[in-house]
C-alpha cells in the first residue's frame, strides 16, 4: 500500500512538473491570440521544453523517486516519453510549415535568424539521439561511447531549445513566465551538478575492494566486493547496481549488474557476469585488491517486495539466473519455508550456471527445480526445447494465481513466458518481469 | 505489466499535452461573434494590399517597398494579411503609426532599446545600414497596408 501511495506521488508530481508551464498559460494572463494554429503550435513547443526536463530527472536515478517502481522500468519510459516529445516537437515544426511557412524565414543559418536556427539544430539531434538509441547495436556504437555521446547530444537539444524560445520570446515576456523558465533551466542546472559532481563524490567516499574473481559456467565469472572503510551496502536481493571498474566516479563508465550474492550479507557482494561485450571481457582480468564503486541499489525485482506471497516460481534463460540466485540464496539463509519453483532454461548442461549449487538447494529450502535444455547430450533425461505453456501447466502448483512470479532471460524467452502464464490464468499483477539490455 | 503502466503514462503525457495546448489555442482564439465575422468576411474579400488615392507612381513605390519588406525577411517576425509571423501583425499599422515612428520601429534607435529584447535590437539596428531611400520606400509600403 506504502508503494502504491509513493507511486501515485510521484507520478502526480511529474505530471505536474510537465504540464505546469501549460496550465501557468492557460490560467495565466492572456496575450493576444494569434490563431489557433499558431498558438496551438507554441503550446506544443513550450510543453515538450518541460517534458525535456522531466527525461533529465528520469535518469539521474534518485533512488527515492525510483524504488516504488523499479529503475529498469523508469528507464524504459523514459525512452518512451522521449519518442513521445520528438511527436510534439514535429507537430510544433509541422503545424507552423502547414499553415504559415512564411514565419519560418529562410534555412540556411547565414540569414536565417539563430534562434530559429537553434530550433532546427535542437530537432536534428533530438532525431540523431533517437536513432543512435533505439539501433545502437546495429550501428556498432560502444556503450561507454554511447553514453558520452547520448549525454552530449541531450544538452546540446536542450540548450539549443531553451535559445530557440528564449530568442523567440513568445510566452516569456511576462515576469511570472520568466521566473518559470528560470526556474527550469535552474533545476536542469542543479540536476546537472548533482549527477556529475555531487553523487560520484558520494560514490568515491564509499569504495569497495575486489576480493574474488571466481570463475563460473558458460563463460561467467562472479565478481566479489567487500566494502573498503565503511559498511558496504543494504540491498533486497535481485536489485541492482552500476559498476565502476578500473575508472574513477567522475569518468561515467558504468555498467548495471544484479546482485549475485544473499541480501543478507551486506559485507561481501557479489556480481555474476557473463562475457557479452567489450567491458564484460576484461572482468576475467581483474585483479584482486582493485577498487570498484557502486552506484545503487536499483529495482523492484525481489521477493522482498511480496511478503504476503504463498510461494515464489522463478523462470530464467542463462545468465537471468543473476538476480533468482540472490533471491535463492536470501530465502535460504532466510530459512524461508514457502515452496519455491525455479524452472531454468539452457542450450547444454554445460551453460547452467551455479547448477551444483542449484541441486544442493533441495536440502535447505522446500525447492522444486526444472532443469529445460534446448540442446542437450543424448543422456539427458530431463525437459528439452524451450520453455512453454505445456511446460509450465505440467509443472505449477494449482494455486498458480496466488504465487509470486518472476522473470529474467532473454526478451524473446520473457514475452514467450508472459503470454503463456496469461493463457493460464495468472493475473499480470503477480508475474514480475526485470528488463535490461534497454539500450 | 509495468511496461504496459510505462507506456500508457507516456501516452497519457502526450494527449494531456495535446488537449491543454488545444485548450490554450481556442481560449487565446476565442470563437468571433456573428457581427465580427461578417466584417473580416467583406474585409478579408479587398486586396491583401489596396491602394487608397494614390497615382501611379507611387504604387511603383509601395511595389517596391513590398520586395524590400520581403528581401528583408520582415516576415519571420511579422505578418501581413495573415501571411508571416502572427505574433507581431502590421495590418494597418498606417493607421496607428505615424511615418516616423514606423521609421524608428525598423531601425530601432537606441531610446528603444529597452523595449525589445537584445536580440530584436541588434536586428533591426542592422536595418540601418540599409540604403535610406530603401527605409523611406518600405515605409510608405508599411503605411499603406490594409488587410
Amino acid at each position: 500500500m506504502k508503494t502504491i501511495t509513493s507511486a501515485i506521488l510521484w507520478v502526480s508530481i511529474y505530471l505536474m512538473l510537465v504540464l505546469a508551464p501549460l496550465l501557468i498559460l492557460i490560467f495565466g494572463e492572456i496575450p493576444p491570440g494569434s490563431g489557433f494554429w499558431w498558438d496551438f503550435s507554441m503550446a506544443l513547443g513550450f510543453s515538450s521544453m518541460a517534458i525535456m526536463s522531466a527525461l533529465f530527472f528520469l535518469t539521474a536515478r534518485f533512488r527515492r523517486a525510483s524504488a516504488p517502481f523499479g529503475i529498469d522500468i523508469i528507464y524504459y519510459f523514459h525512452r518512451y516519453l522521449a519518442l513521445m516529445v520528438f511527436v510534439l516537437i514535429i507537430l510544433h515544426f509541422l503545424i507552423i510549415r502547414i499553415s504559415n511557412v512564411d514565419a519560418l524565414g529562410v534555412i540556411n543559418p547565414l540569414h536565417a535568424p539563430w534562434y530559429m536556427t537553434a530550433g532546427r539544430a535542437s530537432l536534428m539531434l533530438f532525431a540523431l539521439i533517437i536513432i543512435t538509441s533505439l539501433w545502437r547495436k546495429q550501428l556498432h556504437i560502444h556503450y561507454d561511447e554511447w553514453r558520452m555521446l547520448h549525454i552530449g547530444l541531450a544538452i546540446g537539444i536542450f540548450l539549443l531549445a531553451l535559445g530557440h524560445i528564449e530568442g523567440a520570446g513568445y510566452y516569456i515576456d511576462a515576469p511570472a513566465k520568466r521566473w518559470l523558465w528560470s526556474g527550469y533551466t535552474l533545476f536542469w542546472l542543479l540536476l546537472i551538478l548533482y549527477i556529475r559532481l555531487i553523487k560520484p563524490w558520494k560514490m568515491s567516499r564509499q569504495p569497495y575492494r575486489v576480493v574474488e574473481v571466481r570463475q563460473e559456467r558458460c563463460h561467467s565469472w562472479t565478481l566479489a566486493l567487500e566494502p573498503k572503510g565503511h559498511a558496504g551496502m543494504h540491498f533486497e536481493p535481485g536489485q541492482f547496481v552500476w559498476l565502476t571498474l578500473r575508472e574513477s566516479p567522475w569518468h561515467i563508465k558504468e555498467h548495471p549488474f544484479s546482485f549475485s550474492s544473499s541480501a543478507t550479507h551486506q559485507d561481501r557482494l557479489e556480481l555474476t557476469i557473463k562475457e557479452l561485450g567489450d567491458f564484460t571481457q576484461t572482468i576475467k582480468e581483474i585483479q584482486i585488491g582493485e577498487i570498484a564503486y557502486l552506484d545503487g541499489p536499483y529495482g523492484s525485482f525481489s521477493t522482498d517486495r511480496y511478503p504476503e506471497a504463498p510461494g515464489f516460481i522463478f523462470i530464467a534463460g542463462g545468465v537471468g539466473v543473476g538476480p533468482i540466485i540472490s533471491m535463492l540464496r536470501t530465502l535460504k539463509d532466510r530459512h524461508d519455508n514457502r515452496p519455491v519453483w525455479f524452472i531454468y532454461a539452457n542450450h547444454s548442461w554445460e551453460d547452467v550456471i551455479f547448477a551444483e549449487e542449484l541441486q544442493a538447494l533441495n536440502e535447505r529450502l522446500d525447492f522444486h527445480l526444472i532443469h529445460v535444455l534446448s540442446n542437450p547430450s543424448e543422456e539427458w533425461d530431463g525437459e528439452e526445447g524451450r520453455i512453454n505453456q505445456d511446460l509450465l501447466n505440467k509443472y505449477l502448483p494449482t494455486n498458480r494465481r496466488e504465487q509470486e512470479y518472476f522473470i529474467c532471460g532473454p526478451v524473446p524467452m520473457r514475452g514467450a513466458v508472459e503470454q503463456a502464464l496469461h493463457n493460464l490464468h495468472v493475473p499480470l499483477k503477480r508475474v514480475h518481469a526485470e528488463l535490461f539490455d534497454l539500450v | 505489466m509495468r511496461e504496459l503502466w510505462a507506456r500508457n503514462i507516456a501516452f497519457l503525457t502526450g494527449v494531456l499535452v495535446i488537449v491543454l495546448a488545444m485548450i490554450f489555442a481556442i481560449r487565446q482564439n476565442p470563437p468571433e461573434s456573428p457581427a465580427t465575422m461578417v466584417e473580416e468576411t467583406v474585409s478579408s474579400s479587398l486586396p491583401v494590399v489596396t491602394l487608397s488615392k494614390a497615382d501611379k507612381e507611387k504604387q511603383a513605390l509601395i511595389a517596391a517597398g513590398r520586395g524590400i519588406f520581403e528581401m528583408l525577411k520582415c516576415m519571420s517576425c511579422h505578418s501581413i494579411a495573415d501571411k508571416g509571423n502572427p505574433r507581431y501583425p502590421l495590418d494597418r499599422v498606417g493607421e496607428r503609426r505615424t511615418a516616423e515612428e514606423i521609421r524608428q520601429w525598423i531601425i530601432a534607435p537606441t531610446e528603444l532599446k529597452d523595449q525589445l529584447s537584445d536580440w530584436v535590437f541588434k536586428t533591426k539596428q542592422t536595418y540601418g545600414n540599409q540604403p535610406s531611400e530603401d527605409i523611406d520606400t518600405l515605409v510608405i509600403y508599411l503605411q499603406n497596408l490594409e488587410k
